[in-house]
This record gives structure tokens, sequence and C-alpha cells, in this order.
């Protein structure tokens, strides 16, 4: 099949960065799924992994009973399949798969495991191979299908419609918008010339005016790229530039926008004109403009007709087709495996893992395609091997660290849900060199308090029934919060560092104690404190039961008893001791560094 | 240059392909392309791997300070090999006026590149 040209035409408005919030979802979006728990690859064996190895996982999952806990997909990464497509097809690295997938799916199935996958939706996999599924949506989820998989993860690299990782870094030209200096409407008596910088209404985040040549423009327009740790996932991470058009009566006009292109971040290419928000938006253009002599050389477009209401219209020129196009890819293979499913009525669902890591903050746009959005770039570089178990970092470099996920993610609780999916801070580290017993306790906790989806990333015949790595994996308490049917998320109420706005405030300095609340089913709440730091805290830490009301009543399956309850049983997640609280005050006296205390708290 | 003259100029091999894949230094689809251009991401891969699995060099832990070159963070696939073979000092990153320091990952390795890594290798 030949790849498309250029990015998919939208006629869906539920692909529309208009309709991210209205919470509507593709058909065969499955809803209600709690976070998935598995064993994936890839920080154990890289591109390494092979048959021998991923059948040795599966018989440790069940020999450690982790099956028995809720461990059930064995997910292979990248670096299982053929180089290039055979016949059009996907198909096994017979070196390191030679008995091929169906096989494995067959030997995983029988051992009551499921059998989780991995692609792409550009048009390499991220290790290199030819078989991303761009332009290959339909058959590639037939394949899936007929190897009988369960779950599958889709990563984000050689993607065709943004500058994404080993994309070509011009395909900026398709996720920004061009330098706009002004605009210029005529029609039925209306001729009006607006002057971008000093007369345009810069709305959201990310677009600047600037001053080049003596020229002011504005640039900018499109969406942060959240691959880095650097933005903040709360608030408008996109930008428009908006013009307020007064009509003394409903009619046509054109309108000519002056403009620059470039290809590179901050100056694209593509343009989107609407006016009107939400259900109410019209668009009357989405497309390339012509390409300029350079970002800084302006001229007049041609004509774009628009419709103009009678009274103040908001014109918006925009570009959020880095969010849109991605949600499309993905949305293509969620059709494909509809369509595969007719085939196959016996097979009836495909867990759903976007990797595109952030980039286009998929916690706007995820929940309509996935279960799950990883949210950063991954967790470690420093994978392992046969032989090798891989390194990690507490508090690492860019994204690599327990706590450079846990940062982003503790304040992505409201994008999280039951009806939504989860974020993502990627697979867990426990077990790989560079984290001690105490970080991994701490990682695992962040992680179920989080509804992080549980994916272990060792080689787990490193493990032995009652070892500490064990121990802590196998935490039937913490295990038991991240699969609470009730699927809220925990929310940061304190931190030693911000006490205004603990639970949106993005906090990257490590010199902290967090506390985290997560409402439960029985109307318990999980309480967890988390010392960031790499020195012991000595500070008497404190909340009480209407801090914790005020950030979660609404949220909790009976504030009311929770509140008014007269005493309350209060059980350590670690050690399960338990003590009866009568005054409603929770309080530590010091934590060690990067330790946590984690207690369920049931009103009486 | 091509996968070939990069893999026999390593092991002075005439059958450096088989050799190199037997040594687990490419893929087994790596022994289709002989003639396929090394770029510098994939001589740190394959430099990487000598270190490990030829002279059993232990990896450095702490691959911060590769971090130096800005596009370290590019290849996701091949981070640890590009910082392994630069803090090991087997190949230098490109500096570039303004103190820009990169690796130039999906630049074709040179001749003289080669050359000089192997001589940081023995």
């Amino acid at each position: 099949m030949k790849l498309s040209e250029r990015p998919m035409e939208i006629t869906d408005k539920t692909f529309r960065f208009d309709a991210f919030k209205d919470g509507s979802v593709v058909p065969g979006k499955k809803c209600g799924r709690l976070p998935a728990m598995g064993w994936n690859s890839w920080n154990a064996f890289g591109s390494g992994n092979t048959e021998v190895l991923t059948k040795a996982m599966a018989e440790k999952m069940v020999e450690l009973g982790l099956d028995k806990l809720g461990y059930k997909y064995v997910v292979l990464d990248d670096g299982c399949y053929k180089s290039e497509r055979v016949n059009g097809l996907l198909s096994n690295e017979e070196e390191k798969f030679p008995s091929g997938f169906k096989a494995l799916a067959d030997f995983l199935h029988s051992k009551g495991l499921k059998f989780g996958m991995y692609n792409d939706i550009g048009s390499n996999l991220c290790a290199g191979a030819a078989v991303g599924t761009c332009g290959h949506e339909a058959e590639d989820a037939e394949t899936y299908i007929n190897w009988d998989i369960d779950f599958i993860k889709v990563d984000n690299c050689y993607y065709l419609w943004d500058n994404a990782t080993f994309s070509n870094a011009e395909n900026a030209k398709y996720t920004y918008a061009p330098a706009i200096k002004g605009i210029r409407v005529e029609g039925a008596g209306i001729i009006v010339s607006l002057d971008a910088a000093n007369e345009g209404t810069l709305f959201g985040n990310g677009a600047c005016i600037c001053e080049e040549d003596g020229k002011s423009f504005v640039k900018g327009i499109g969406t942060f790229d959240g691959t880095g740790p650097d933005n903040t996932p709360v608030g408008i991470l996109s930008s428009e530039l908006r013009f307020t058009i007064t009509a003394d009566d409903e009619c046509d006009a054109d309108l000519y926008v002056e403009y620059a292109t470039g290809k590179e971040p901050e100056v694209g290419c593509w343009l989107e004109v609407a006016t009107g928000e939400g259900d109410n938006a019209k668009f009357f253009y989405d497309d390339l403009l012509p390409e300029t002599e350079s970002k800084t050389s302006f001229t007049e477009s041609a004509p774009i007709k628009i419709h103009l209401a009678k009274g103040e219209n908001i014109l918006r020129l925009m570009n959020h087709r880095r969010q849109e196009n991605t949600l499309c890819s993905y949305a293509e293979l969620v059709k494909g495996f509809e369509e595969a499913f007719k085939k196959r009525p016996d097979k009836k669902e495909i867990i759903l893992s976007i990797c595109e890591w952030g980039k286009t903050q998929p916690q706007n746009w995820g929940y309509k395609v996935g279960d799950s959005w990883r949210i950063l770039n991954d967790i470690t570089f420093q994978v392992g091997a046969d032989g090798n178990p891989g390194r990690g970092n507490w508090a690492g470099d860019y994204t690599t660290g327990v706590t450079n996920q846990y940062n982003k993610a503790v304040i992505m609780d409201e994008f999280a849900g039951l009806e939504k999916g989860w974020n993502d801070p990627d697979m867990m580290m426990i077990g790989m060199d560079g984290l001690d017993e105490t970080m991994c306790r701490s990682h695992m906790a962040m992680w179920c308090m989080i509804n992080s989806p549980l994916m272990l990333g060792l080689d787990l015949r490193r493990v032995e029934k009652g070892d500490w790595i064990y121990n802590i994996i196998s935490n039937k308490n913490l295990i038991a919060l991240n699969q609470d049917p009730l699927g809220v998320q925990a929310k940061r109420i304190y931190s030693t560092f911000e006490t205004e706005n603990p639970d949106t405030v993005y906090l990257r300095d490590n010199k902290r104690v967090d506390v985290l609340a997560k409402p439960l089913d029985d109307g318990s709440i999980a309480l967890g404190f988390f010392n960031l730091d790499l020195e012991d805290n000595n500070e008497k830490i404190t909340v009480d039961k209407n801090h914790i009301l005020k950030f979660l009543r609404g949220k909790m399956k009976d504030a009311d008893a929770f509140e008014n309850a007269k005493a309350y049983t209060v059980t350590d997640m670690w050690n399960e001791e338990s003590f009866v609280n009568e005054t409603g005050i929770f309080e530590i006296s010091g934590i060690n560094a990067c330790d946590n205390t984690v207690w369920r708290i049931k009103p009486q | 240059m091509s996968l070939l003259r990069f893999l026999t100029l390593i092991l002075k091999n005439e059958k450096a392909i088989v050799e190199a894949h037997k040594l687990g230094l490419i893929d087994q689809d790596d022994t289709k392309h002989p003639d396929e251009a090394v770029v510098r991401k994939k001589a740190a891969k394959i430099f990487h791997m000598y270190l490990l699995n030829v002279m059993h060099v232990k990896d450095e832990d702490d691959i911060s300070p590769a971090s130096i070159m800005k596009d370290l963070y590019d290849c996701r696939v091949c981070v640890n090999h590009i910082a392994q073979v630069y803090l090991k000092g087997i190949m230098k990153a490109h500096e570039y006026p303004g103190g820009l320091i990169l690796f130039d990952s999906d630049v074709e390795i040179t001749e003289a590149e080669v050359k000089e890594a192997l001589d940081n290798l023995n």
C-alpha cells in the first residue's frame, strides 16, 4: 500500500480539538477498564527479547503466582518482527521467535495469561523495522486478531505528520501554523484589515508576538511538545490567534492572511481557520498554505471563503493538527480492529496502550481511543539484556527516573478515570540496578496510588517468592488500591513545597514530601506520604479529614460517612498493622529518604 | 561506509557479517543488508555491543554527562549505545560554532572516524 502523502482530512468532529472535552469516544473504545497489569519485555531485554525468554517470563509469572495477583499481560515490545513486511504483512523475526506469534499466543493463553504486542503509528518501529501500521491499519489489525493478541502498545516513531522521534524534522510544517502578520476580511459591507501583533488576541499558551527585520508578527501557533519534562501537563497547551470581526448582517466574506511559512517548531505551513467554538465551530480552511521564500518573507494568501454571522464573530487562526493527526492515526488502528472483530466474533477486545510519550498532550484526547497514554519519554534508556538487569534512577536526567515520571503524573489525576483511561508513567523499574529496596517500595506505591498501568520490567528469573522484589511487586494491599473498582487516581492534597495548589502545580524540586489521597470503593480512602528527597525528612506532617474532603468530596463514595465518622481504622499497606484514630487528624513524624507510608483509612 | 566494510575493519575477518551476528553485534536482519551505509548511531550500537560482548567491558552507570550532546535523547532506542561509546571515549561528538555539541546520529560515519574509534577501542 502506498503511504498517504498528506495528513488525513478530518470530517468527523470527534477528532477536532474542540471535541476533546466532550467525552465522545470512537466506536470500539471500551470504558470501565482498570489499569492493565503484566510484564513488558523492554526494560528487561530491550530489542533482545526472544521466544525462549518470553516463555521463561510467563512460566515464572505463573510459578510466582503473579498471575493470580492480576499480572496477566505478557507484552512483546520492539525487536520482534522481521525488518520488512512479507507480502505486505507483518511477520516474526525467525531467529528470535521461531515458532511465530500465534504459537506464542497459544502458549501464553494455555497458561491463563494474555498476549500483548507492539507496533507504531509511523512507517517504522522505533528500533527501525519498516513495519509501522501507517497505511496498513486494516491488514495489521486483522493479522493481530489472527495471532490472538489481547493488548497492543503503539509507539509514535517515524510518524509522517509530526516531527516525532526519527521523523523528518521538517514535518513540523504540519503541526505549526505559519507566522502571521495580519489579516484582511472583505465581504458585503465589510472591509477590515487587522494587525496580528496589535489587534489579534493570543488564546492559550505557546504563541508569541515577535519582531524580526522590523516586522511584528505572531508565531508559535500550535501545541507544546510534551515529550520532555519541561512543561506542565495542566492547562491549555496549545495556542490560537483570534480576531473579533463584527458584521452588520450574516454574510460570506473573503479572508486574506498575511503569512510566512517555515518547517520547524513555531513556524510551520498548516493553517486551520474557523469561527465559533465547540459544537458551533465552523471550519473554512484546514490545509497547507503555499510555502514562502523564508520564515520572515510575508505574503498574502489567496482568498479563503468564510461565513460571518450577524454581530461579533470570533475568527480563529490555529493549528491543532499535532493532536488531531495523532488521534486520527490511533483511531484508524482502532477502526481496523473493529472491522477485524467482525470476522472473529469470538474475539471482542484489545487493550490499546498509547505510547506517543506525551508529545501531543494525549491527556486531552487519549481517552477517545485508548486505555492508557504514556506521559513522557522513557523512564530509563539503560535497558537490560539477558544477564544484565539494566539500570534505573530515582531522579535522573531528562525523563529518566522514578520521580521524573511521578512529578508529572501526580498532577494529572483529572485526566484519568474509568470512563477515560489512565496516565502511564511507563513500565516499572523495580529490580533493575540503581534503585534500592526503599526506592522500589515507593516506586510501587506511587504507581499504585496514581492508577498507572502496572507493567513489570525486570527479568523475573531473578525473583523468588519471599525475596524483597517479590514482596514489593506482590503487595496485595497496594495492588488493591491500583485496581480499586471506583477507579479514581490519587490526588496530591499537600506538599511540603507548595501549599496553595498542590493538586495542579508542577513541582520538579525533589526536596519535599507529598501527601496523596485516593478515594476507594468501600468508602475508605488511601493516604500516602512520599519523601522524594535523597535525605530523611524529620518534619511532622499532618492532614486532617477536612483537608482531605476539600479535595476529594466530590469523588468519594460516601463523603458524609467519612466526615461524620467517630473513628477511623487506619491500616498500613506494607506491614498490615492497624490502629484506631479518633481525631480525624492523620500525622507522620518524619519519613526516611525516598521512603513512603501508605495507609488505608476506613471510617467506623 | 558499508556495513560490511565497517565490520571488516573492526573484526579483521573476511566473513565479518557472519562473525558479527554470532557475536551479537548486529541483528539477523542486518546480515541481509551488507551494503547499507552505517550511520553514527548504528556504529555506536556495534561498538557498544563489541565492548560488552567481546571485550566484556562493563557499562558506565551514570550516563547523564553524555547529555552534553543536545541530540542524545532524540534516538530513543540508541541513547545508551551512544552514551556509552561517548563516555568511554570511543566515539566523539561533533562540535559546532556557538558551543552546540551533537552526536549526529543519522550522519554516515567516515573512514577516519572508524579508524579513530578503533584506536580508542584498543
